[in-house]
């Protein structure tokens, strides 16, 4: 065509879309939202993907995994969720140092790191325990003061314990069991016990030791999921991690880090927490506990939870902590707010602050701040303010058969620029030799070990007075923590080969002296690559060439003869990964629905616009337009409709998303979380999102008003001008 | 009167037959719409029936007390004393039970050959548990076993083991068989906290019943004997009393009732909270109290988390279909618009003659409801076969993640009368509402202007 002719079908097109105005209003803003709403769903789609693959790959999975090729269950690094409370059977990788060489190799690998997961069980001590080494300690070094306060402490404890029983003795059909204990709990508070006490301490710390202290049953234990690997090169691998709080593990060393997320949120004192949530609450996200309801229930719940402050504060605490709080909440009592009277003065006073914390607790937005002060100045030092402190050594045991053993908690660390809750928040890290003891392999440490062991303890009996004479004499050490009654040693149904070793192990590995051996200990690289581990991440330099990575060290593997597998960090994400597919799946049936209903009132609306303009094509057939002009009229018209709105679309698309990404998108729940990668979801655009969607909503758009145009041309002049309508 | 309604009628639909064209293509995108609304609909449905169903046969009842026991203000257990008074007044204060259920409860660490699992073991009568031996039925090995049998092992009697033996026989489900790699017949160990220590208990596979959704992967079930000596208990210490109600939505108001009665009759309670215990469980035990509590719920609470799943997934159809009626409602408006002006000299033929401005508009409207009514039928029929034919196929669910989403293995559909007969009248109001404005313009147009007109 020549120009002028192009010309005139861009005038004709412009002019006709001008003077039907309405339509082209319909349909352009039926296209207009259609490229807007694509535009903008693929770019947040697009955002949570990136977001939740930055998170994922940079602080657990790596881009890529390789395991064992005869597991049995796919490896999936969710932790105990992912695997429905089952721990999954993975096999091993035997011989970790012949597959770092071999998928080092590689030129697009940076590192290959190794892993192993595992959960494991804190419990947290023997209160009798502590009370009674503490109590030792004040006679030996002849402190009467201290020695009267943990006698206290110890009635105290006493006195719950008889409580306990009471209620346990009312349901059990054990009679005689718990009988016996109420028994002893009794003879403790007589007065004969304490004189003879005063006589000879030793005899009675003793049956305080086998009668009293067993009769504690464990509380509330926490469950830390952990990720075993090389710390070390694990930190120069994932460039994200960051430490918090507390000292890297060294080299080499054996030990723990804790999650500084889970360290806030299931460590710390709940109290504690609440008062750190609430606070980031009014100061941060600007909420005021008046208008939230959801703040006040929270309040509410979280409140009454003080008993454990109550347990451990003795005597001097309590009362400490009580005069405290007299003097900061404002005297307001009425005479009819007197406590009770008690026959138990230890009992008045902690009634006495057990009102006092009451009120303290009653939090509201005027008196928040002063309260949040105080707790943290005041109480905060007197109470646990967490379960385990940086530089304890926290006492692991096995979900499952296993043994368990005893780490140093180094420090707590965090993914930065990654928020720390959702995926990257799951793990806590564990050394590699740690790991193999806890999850039953045997280590040269075991083996060498075991055979001094044998060497020095031919005939031993088992149980807790007879070891603890053995190995410490009358000073013993409370860090013996999980001897186990004889009900516990009977739990894991190995066979008796094994339960005995696994006894040994334990003893070994929780005598004091041993276990400095140990956290001494410094291992090569070489020592850490030759034990098993389950799984090896693959952090690649170029993320990009992921496939073809994958499909490169695949082929690698063969030809090594490796029994490996391999998978990608989205699979290895477990059911998390699957449901980025699905949601892009219910995106594209979301938009493709969307699409066809447009395209229908789009196809309809044109229609009846051309057969609308049937007189005006016949006069223009009439006056000498071809077919071609027609149609390009049509064509061109379409073009220019269909472009104006969806770049206009694509542009208010464009700027909602720049805005969002300012802003900032915050997960609507906690489940949202994984998705984001985080808390909020800071989205944008990439250059695809940007010109793919619409032209497609262009090249559809065209077509469905094509088929209008062509009918157009299909009209003989003649019918033009003989129509009346 | 009849016969002015049956002539608009006439009018209408033989305009409607004329412009066969242009009504199909609305028509089926309208068709289409509903098809959707009501394939969504039907998904949240089915969703929200295998959640009741397993919440209130597997798990617990219409309405639950559950008896929570500290016997250290640190730890708790589910332990109730003096069930039976408890089901007297259950029974004085209600008059619609059909069936009362009373269970014990324990979590623990079932081991087997393959893996270890945690499970919330269920102790049952079997003489009460009417509703559970409707709801589960017996697998056959092959189906959790790779090379069983073709056959049904074990019964449920037998978990109550051979005349006098008390053999701590146990239920479990297909999925769990599978996972710890044991079949009828083989012995199990299950590990649980008591209140005086660690005890492991020796279990044999009485029966593998076939899985019923996802609530089967963390419950199993033995006789309540061998759930109190597990747990060193009395016989006369129970966990949990299920209650069952004529009318299930009744149960708030039941619930309220005992409430009542239970204060009155001086059993302390929880707090209230309408979700499920598992949700309260931790605050509950760090609340600064001791001995026995009792815990009541309705199956509504019970379930409230996994609400929020059908909630969001009701959210999102809704805005789809929402955006979608809207463009619909668009073209109409556009098409109708077109069709007055198209038809002007027939609304004035028609004024001269008689109709009034408002019978135009009448007319215009009829139309457009009548469009909006057939194509939204043949939509929501369209649906409904097809929810059928899912059903029919019981498809089962690969992906993980839509496993845990929906709490369901199969993928369950599931559409009443009620919903398909609101969906159809949905969508023809809307189609109706689109004409407005076209029909009111109509009605506007006076006679001697539109008999003169020259399109």
């Amino acid at each position: 065509m020549s120009f002028s002719v192009l010309q005139l079908v861009f005038e004709l097109s412009w002019r006709s879309l001008w003077s039907h105005r309405i339509k082209s209003v319909v349909v352009g803003i039926i296209i207009l939202f259609g490229v807007f709403l694509l535009v903008v769903a693929d770019a947040l789609l697009e955002s949570a993907n990136t977001a939740m693959e930055s998170s994922i790959t940079s602080s657990i999975t790596g881009h890529l995994q390789v395991y064992d090729q005869a597991a049995e269950d796919t490896l999936s690094l969710m932790g105990i969720i992912g695997n429905r409370g089952a721990k999954p059977s993975l096999g091993r990788i035997a011989n970790f140092k012949a597959v770092r060489d071999v998928l080092a190799s590689h030129p697009n690998v940076s590192a290959v790191v190794p892993m192993g997961a595992d959960s494991a069980i804190v419990y947290q001590g023997n209160a009798v325990d502590k009370t009674l080494t503490a109590l030792r300690q004040s006679i030996k070094h002849n402190q009467s003061a201290e020695k009267q306060n943990q006698i206290q402490k110890l009635l105290m404890l006493v006195d719950k314990l008889e409580e306990q029983y009471g209620l346990t003795i009312d349901i059990s059909n054990n009679q005689e069991k718990f009988s016996s204990a109420i028994e002893d709990l009794q003879t403790v508070k007589t007065e004969s016990f304490w004189r003879d006490f005063e006589k000879n301490p030793e005899s009675s710390l003793q049956f305080l030791d086998t009668h009293i202290a067993p009769l504690v049953s464990e509380t509330n234990p926490i469950f830390l999921e952990f990720l075993a690997t090389d710390i070390t090169r694990f930190k120069a691998a994932f460039y994200r991690f960051k430490l918090v709080e507390g000292e890297m593990l060294p080299e080499g060393a054996r030990g723990i880090m804790i999650n500084h997320t889970q360290y806030e949120e299931y460590l710390k004192d709940r109290i504690a927490r609440m008062f750190d949530v609430i606070h980031d609450a009014l100061h941060k996200e600007n909420r005021a506990i008046k208008t939230d309801l959801e703040l006040q229930y929270y309040i509410r719940r979280r409140s009454k939870e003080y008993q454990l402050w109550l347990l451990s504060l003795d005597a001097r605490g309590a009362e400490k902590m009580r005069r405290e709080l007299a003097i900061f909440i404002p005297s307001s009592f009425s005479s009819s707010l007197q406590p009770e009277p008690h026959s138990n003065v230890g009992e008045a006073e902690d009634n006495n602050l057990e009102f006092y914390l009451q009120q303290f607790l009653d939090l509201n937005d005027e008196n928040f701040d002063r309260h949040y002060q105080f707790f943290y100045d005041r109480i905060a030092p007197m109470i646990q303010l967490y379960q385990v402190n940086v530089g304890d050594l926290v006492p692991l045991q096995k979900l499952g058969p296993g043994s368990s053993l005893k780490a140093k908690f180094y420090g707590t660390f965090q993914f930065e620029g990654v928020e720390d809750s959702g995926f990257s928040g799951i793990y806590n890290l564990i050394d590699l030799m740690s790991f193999r003891d806890l999850y039953g392999f045997m280590t040269e440490d075991k083996k060498r070990e075991m055979v001094q062991l044998k060497k020095e303890f031919s005939t031993v009996e088992f149980d807790r007075a007879g070891v603890e004479d053995a190995l410490f004499g009358g000073d013993s050490a409370s860090s013996i923590v999980d001897f186990g009654t004889d009900d516990e040693k009977g739990s894991d149904s190995d066979s008796d080969s094994d339960n005995d070793s696994d006894s040994e192990s334990s003893v070994l590995v929780n005598t004091r002296e041993r276990m400095q051996v140990l956290i001494d200990t410094r291992y090569t690289s070489e020592q850490l690559d030759q034990g098993p581990v389950l799984s090896a991440a693959l952090v690649l330099k170029d993320p990009a060439l992921l496939k073809q990575t994958e499909e490169e060290i695949n082929q690698l593997i063969k030809e090594k003869s490796l029994p490996l597998q391999i998978i990608d960090w989205q699979t290895a994400a477990g059911f998390v990964g699957q449901m980025i597919q699905v949601m892009q799946i219910v995106l594209m049936t979301f938009i493709v629905f969307v699409f066809c209903i447009s395209m229908v009132v789009v196809n309809n609306a044109m229609l009846m616009a051309t057969m609308q303009r049937y007189p005006e094509i016949g006069t223009l057939r009439a006056i000498g337009a071809g077919r071609g002009i027609i149609l390009g009229m049509f064509f061109v018209e379409s073009l220019m409709l269909t472009l104006i709105a969806g770049g206009l679309g694509a542009l208010l698309g464009l700027v909602l998303v720049q805005y969002l990404g300012m802003v900032g998108i915050p997960a609507p729940t906690y489940e949202f979380r994984f998705l984001f990668g985080g808390e909020v979801l800071f989205p944008h655009i990439d250059e695809d999102n940007i010109y793919l969607g619409p032209l497609v909503i262009i090249a559809v758009s065209i077509v469905a008003t094509l088929y209008p145009a062509l009918l157009a041309t299909r009209v003989p002049p003649v019918v033009a001008l003989t129509t009346q309508e | 009167m009849k016969q002015l309604i049956g002539l608009y009628f006439t009018i209408a639909i033989r305009n409607l037959l004329q412009a066969k064209k242009r009504s199909f293509m609305l028509g089926s995108a309208i068709a289409l719409v509903t098809m959707l609304h009501v394939l969504l609909l039907s998904i949240s449905n089915g969703y929200l029936q295998g959640l009741v169903d397993g919440a209130t046969s597997v798990a617990a009842g219409h309405l639950n007390v559950t008896g929570l026991y500290k016997y250290k203000s640190t730890t708790m257990y589910p332990l109730l004393k003096d069930s039976s008074t408890i089901r007297d007044l259950i029974a004085d204060e209600l008059d619609d039970v059909t069936h009362v259920v009373e269970r014990n409860s324990i979590v623990g660490k079932m081991i087997g050959e393959k893996r270890t699992i945690f499970l919330f073991l269920q102790g049952i009568d079997l003489t009460q548990e009417v509703k559970l031996t409707e709801v589960l039925s017996l697998a056959k090995e092959s189906s959790y076993r790779k090379g069983g049998r073709d056959e049904v092992l074990g019964s449920f009697d037998a978990l109550e083991g051979e005349g006098t033996t008390q053999e701590n026989g146990i239920l479990l489900f297909a999925n769990q068989a599978e996972q710890l790699g044991v079949t009828v017949g083989d012995s199990i160990s299950f590990q649980v906290q008591t209140l005086s220590g660690i005890n492991v208990v020796e279990l044999r596979v009485a029966a593998i019943a076939e899985d019923v959704g996802m609530i089967s992967r963390f419950f199993t079930f033995a006789t309540r004997v061998t759930v109190q000596n597990a747990m060193y208990l009395g016989d006369n210490v129970s966990a949990r009393i299920l209650v069952y109600i004529k009318d299930r939505e009744k149960a708030p108001e039941a619930l309220e009732k005992l409430r009542q009665r239970f204060s009155q009759e001086g059993f302390e309670m929880t707090d209230y909270e309408s979700s499920s215990l598992i949700r309260r469980w931790t605050n509950l035990e760090r609340q600064d109290w001791i001995g026995q509590r009792l815990d009541l719920t309705t199956w509504e609470d019970n379930i409230s988390e996994a609400k929020i799943v059908v909630n969001s997934f009701t959210s999102i159809s809704y805005v789809l279909v929402t955006i979608l009626s809207v463009i619909i409602a668009v073209g109409i408006l556009n098409t109708c618009w077109i069709s007055v002006k198209d038809r002007t000299n027939e609304i004035g033929c028609i004024r001269a003659i008689g109709m009034t401005s408002s019978g135009i508009l009448i007319l215009f409207m009829l139309e457009a409801l009548l469009l909006g009514l057939f194509w939204a039928m043949v939509g929501a029929g369209t649906g409904y076969f097809i929810v059928q034919l899912i059903s029919l196929a019981e498809i089962p669910i690969t992906n993980e993640a839509i496993r845990i989403v929906l709490f369901s293995t199969k993928l369950t559909l599931d559409i009443g009368l009620g919903d398909l007969m609101e969906a159809v009248l949905f969508f023809a109001v809307v189609t109706a509402i689109s004409a407005l404005f076209p029909s009111i313009r109509a009605a506007k147009i006076q006679p001697i202007q539109a008999i003169n007109h020259i399109a």
